[in-house]
């Protein structure tokens, strides 16, 4: 017979203390979260089974439980074992599961034949991609994704650099949060925030630098604003181009200029030295200051203190509040912030940072702010990037799937780095180009080329994103294509898109769990899944169809695709030594080539101290942050804020901070000026507002998934421009009706909205670029950032016309 | 003074037999009410409809008299005026296996499955959680429209999770299906629906819930006073649901067995 639990007290006593000491084992310096509500259990419902897997959106990393029966997807539910979120999801989260089940998901390889696509088998489509790429592989690129699982982008990333010995790969985290990653490299040596979200557990302060929180990471701004209703006081300083859902929330809405951004981080280091309020001791044993040099590099030059004072000083409030549009009390109460050390900050960005033609520079700007003024190392006090994509970190920065990467933070430009790579991967020596490849937007310019053109690329492998809606300037860097001879494009994909309507090869992919995977959040969690339903008709995963064109290619004889040995690239074996042939597919699912990439992949990641967790201890956990260190009882221990002695078990005792990948190699961080540079396009009399350009709460990325999502399709049908009251009457527009907007590059009929959803300052425009009818991106600009690479989608200069029907 | 007038006999049979036959089609339905198999509708996106182009020129909210329609003092004052019908704890439940039919449609009108936050089937005019709570924090009967109270009152940003459906905006289109036609889009998910009825132990046993209750914790939100009349319990002066009601087992019993297992090694 079967005692109830509930009245065995000394099983509960017992369970009661197993959680404390495990809390206390976890690493953390806080107290355990609070339960979530409704307590931890899922429903118990016949044929029902629930796993584990993270979102599928955005890079939050919130852990949803997937209700799987009959080998369908028929519930979603927050998990509530995930530290992230705690139980509790967005609306696009709570409706992820739907995501597989659009009517046109793509079933069959198509090919471009007499302009219409057609269905061919796979064992076509495969011998085709090898075809292409052997007939130039130089001229062949692999532009991937911060979608692309840790697998996958590790498996394209060996067969591009390890096989081809081709760098032209780059991903779409290039729009998005390169510059996050110079920020990080040169301020601290190496790249991802030091600290977590447990900063919104305790900040008193948060500042959303051009960061609309409460639409982008829905559930982590929950984190924050509920601690309101515990009775805890949290002040949200929303510094913004426009009126959003967060300035909603927010105590003080600070609507500034489009790129004052770097002003009036300047502006706040003057004010700490004007009241002396600066972090001498922390400044003096922990940081070097840091200047742009002439002209601006990456890396700068040494400056002394007198000549940062010195630099600082020309943004005087008075100064700033001119560039900025900040009045001087705005400009002080950021002043007051930081002046006061009992105070916890914590600063939070994302694309309106990033996406920037100075994007480096204020990323730099910001965690010199913090570092300056010693708001840096408490919990609660410090500088964070948040990400867009749910493996941005996972997959681009940490197995560097960009065109100068290799994975583990080393470079192909740097002589022992390729050494490394080419020991691990076995490869003889000098496989490995030296010369890093196009990134992203010049990847696309190449291909939008003639093929005669110095450094064209005649063949472009897309997977996991949909770059004809997503790149800036389309007609330049996508839709040129169409007039252009001898150009072939390769899209796996797992809904029509912008970017198929190009395509000469479609392959059909498996998406999210109708396959095993892999994401890295922003938080430096490493999150893993079981695949738990198939994939519709002959849909197939991204990793497969990579191995599958390297082995077609060892077939046909290129050399690039064997190791120092002979051997398959990708070669795996069973128990006994026998070949799995992981390139067919049937035989794809005989192991679990994830754990198997992933297991190689993990030699990396102790280069340069981002140890992750191995397979079967990320399997059993809600994800881990790295580094993930193992413990002498064997047990395996995140790290919840590098750099920090008594968190970080690569910081020497009695050090208290050791940046120990410095970019000055003596254990300090850089405290860097930068100056404010006007924008490179800016409104005239031709084109008078400034356009920006975003994402909404219901719709994740280009829509190509959510707008599939009846609830939130519903929710929010189609894009819109976004318009001021008084311009919107100047111009006789109202509400709903089209009008055209118009850039240098472009032209859109769209509606107006008038104060709807977000509020724009007179003279500015926003439009949501989810709606793939309404291409935003035909207008917007492709100046970048000369040292991340990536452009500005936030400020062009744009006119609005009347559309007279 | 007064006398008493004797009703007719022929009245006072009638009116006994017409009470018993109340009485016993009430029992039966309150019996076989939460047996019932109930058949539901799926929940239909709007089907798609024309593209822009002759898009409704709405004036924009600030050409709106503001008076009218923000929460401001003539409104508030007003507003307590227009909630009606809140039954009283002791009035009699009246639940037929269609009032409990036709609640459970309307719940899945706004659900894509048992366990999503249901979307908003009205109007967003104001963004912030004040605005919702107006209705929702106690819950609101006006007329046949009940606004239900508020089941997670912990948790402040409710557009996060529940968003507006509008039907009226032009839905989209695929435009760049294969065939190179346009194309509505569909899903074809089927989600999970309904969970329950509840098991009883035996006939007039309380049933088990049958839902998870996440998110759900105050019982009263979908069964309390003001309450889809199908949904609503019979006995609302009791406020100790759990003490009855029970969920079914659940994994973390499992893990305590385990743990009791492994105290007994």
């Amino acid at each position: 017979m079967v005692e109830s639990p509930l009245t065995d007290r000394r099983s509960f006593l017992r369970a009661s203390a197993l959680t404390a000491a495990s809390t206390l084992a976890g690493g953390s310096i806080f107290a355990a979260p609070p339960l979530p509500p409704g307590g931890t259990e899922l429903p118990v419902i016949p044929g029902v089974t629930w796993k584990k897997a993270p979102c599928r959106f955005c890079g939050t990393g919130c852990h949803v439980m997937v209700g799987v029966k009959d080998n369908r997807v028929v519930a979603v539910t927050g998990d509530r074992e995930a530290e992230v979120n705690k139980g509790l999801l967005c609306v696009k989260g709570y409706h992820v599961g739907m995501v597989l089940y659009g009517a046109d998901r793509l079933r069959t390889p198509l090919l471009r034949k007499d302009g219409q696509l057609v269905p061919i088998s796979w064992d076509e489509a495969i011998q085709i991609v090898a075809e292409k790429i052997r007939a130039a592989p130089q001229k062949f690129a692999f532009y991937g994704s911060g979608q692309w699982t840790i697998p996958e982008g590790y498996a394209a990333n060996k067969f591009m650099k390890g096989g081809l010995g081709n760098n032209h790969i780059d991903p779409n985290a290039r729009l998005c949060m390169a510059s996050a990653v110079t920020g990080y490299i040169s301020t601290y040596g190496v790249d991802e925030p030091y600290n977590c979200y447990d900063d919104l557990d305790h900040c008193d302060t948060l500042i959303l630098w051009g960061n609309n929180f409460s639409e982008m990471h829905p559930v982590l701004f929950s984190r924050v604003v509920d601690r309101r209703l515990r009775g805890q006081k949290v002040e949200l300083i929303d510094l913004t181009t426009r009126h959003t859902r967060t300035s909603q929330q927010a105590d003080h809405v600070l609507v500034m200029q489009p790129q004052s951004d770097l002003a009036i981080a300047n502006c706040i280091s003057h004010q700490l030295i004007e009241r002396n309020a600066w972090d001498r001791e922390f400044v003096a044993r922990h940081c070097n200051f840091r200047g742009p040099g002439t002209p601006q590099t990456l890396k700068g030059e040494a400056i002394t203190f007198e000549q940062f004072r010195a630099a600082v000083a020309d943004y005087t409030v008075a100064k700033t509040a001119q560039i900025s549009g900040l009045s001087e009390q705005q400009l002080t109460l950021l002043g007051d912030r930081f002046a006061d050390k009992s105070r916890k900050i914590t600063s939070l960005w994302c694309m309106g940072v990033n996406q920037h033609t100075q994007g480096t520079a204020i990323n730099n700007l910001i965690h010199a702010v913090h570092l300056f003024s010693g708001h840096f190392g408490r919990p609660g006090d410090g500088p964070q990037s948040l990400t867009g994509q749910p493996s941005a970190c996972g997959t681009v920065r940490e197995v560097g799937t960009l065109a100068h990467a290799l994975p583990g933070d080393l470079r192909v430009d740097d002589d022992k780095g390729r050494h490394k790579a080419e020991e691990i991967w076995n490869l003889p020596a000098g496989r490995i180009n030296p010369k890093p490849g196009h990134h992203t937007v010049l990847m696309w310019e190449k291909f939008c080329s003639p093929g005669d053109t110095e450094g064209a690329i005649d063949t472009l492998w897309v997977q996991v994103t949909n770059p004809g809606q997503s790149l800036p300037n389309l007609h330049k860097l996508f839709n040129k294509k169409a007039d252009l001879d001898g150009k072939f494009l390769i899209v796996s994909e797992v809904y029509p898109t912008a970017t198929t309507a190009l395509a000469d090869l479609v392959l059909p992919s498996a998406l999210w769990v109708e396959k095993n995977g892999i994401f890295g959040n922003s938080e430096r969690r490493t999150q893993q899944w079981f695949r738990m339903v198939t994939p519709p008709g002959e849909a197939r995963d991204d990793c497969w169809q990579t191995i599958a064109v390297a082995h077609k290619l060892l077939e046909l004889g290129t050399e690039g695709m064997k190791d120092r040995d002979g051997q398959f690239l990708f070669r795996q074996t069973d128990t006994t030594g026998q070949e799995i042939p992981v390139w067919d597919w049937a035989h794809y699912y005989d192991t679990n080539v994830d754990e198997r990439l992933y297991e190689e992949y993990r030699k990396f990641s102790t280069i340069k101290h981002k140890d992750l967790a191995p397979y079967s201890v990320l399997a059993q956990a809600r994800g881990l942050r790295w580094p993930v260190v193992r413990q002498s009882d064997g047990s395996w221990k995140e790290t919840t804020y590098r750099f920090i002695e008594g968190t970080d078990p690569y910081v020497a005792p009695g050090k208290a901070f050791q940046f120990y990948h410095s970019p000055t190699q003596d254990d300090r961080a850089l405290i860097w000026f930068r100056p404010y540079v006007a924008p490179p396009e800016v409104p005239d009399a031709d084109f008078p507002f400034w356009l920006d350009t975003g994402r909404v709460l219901e719709h994740w990325h280009t829509g190509s998934m959510t707008m599939r999502i009846p609830p939130l399709r519903q929710a929010m049908p189609g894009a819109y421009v976004e318009i001021n009251q008084e311009d919107a009457q100047k111009l006789g527009i109202r509400n709903g009706e089209p009008v055209l907007l118009q850039t240098r590059r472009g032209e859109l009929t769209i509606a107006a909205w008038i104060d709807g959803r977000g509020s724009c300052p007179q003279g500015h425009l926003f439009v949501p670029f989810f709606d793939e009818r309404k291409l935003i991106n035909e207008l917007t600009l492709d100046a970048h950032c000369p040292f991340s690479k990536e452009p500005d989608y936030k400020k062009c200069a744009a006119r609005v016309l009347k559309v007279v029907t | 003074m007064s006398h008493s007038t004797p009703v007719p006999p022929v009245v006072r049979r009638t009116l006994t037999i017409a009470g018993a036959i109340a009485a016993g089609v009430g029992l039966v339905g309150f019996l076989s009410g939460p047996a019932e198999p109930v058949t539901v509708e799926r929940f239909q996106p709007t089907a798609p409809q024309a593209l822009p182009g002759n898009v409704l020129a709405a004036p924009s909210y600030r050409e709106v008299d503001s008076r009218m329609v923000g929460p401001n003092r003539q409104w508030i004052s007003t507003f307590d005026s227009l909630k009606q019908d809140r039954p009283s704890l002791f009035d009699p439940v009246v639940r037929t296996a269609a009032m409990k039919d036709a609640a459970l449609r309307d719940r899945l009108r706004t659900r894509a499955f048992e366990g999503a936050p249901p979307v908003v089937p009205h109007r967003i005019e104001h963004q912030s959680a004040s605005s919702c709570l107006v209705c929702h924090q106690n819950g609101l009967k006006l007329g046949d429209r009940i606004a239900t109270r508020i089941s997670h009152p912990h948790y402040t940003n409710c557009l996060q999770c529940h968003v507006e459906q509008v039907g009226s905006l032009p839905s989209t289109v695929v435009v760049h299906s294969p065939s190179g036609h346009v194309e509505p889009i569909t899903n074809t998910f089927a989600g999970l629906v309904r969970l329950g009825p509840g098991d009883r132990a035996m006939p007039h046993a309380p049933p088990m819930i049958p839902h998870t209750t996440q998110m759900r914790n105050d019982c009263a939100s979908c069964h309390g006073l003001v309450a889809r009349p199908g949904l609503r319990t019979t006995h609302p002066w009791l406020n100790n649901c759990t003490q009855c009601h029970v969920a079914a087992a659940e994994p973390w019993l499992t893990k305590m067995t385990a743990l009791q297992n492994e105290d007994a090694q």
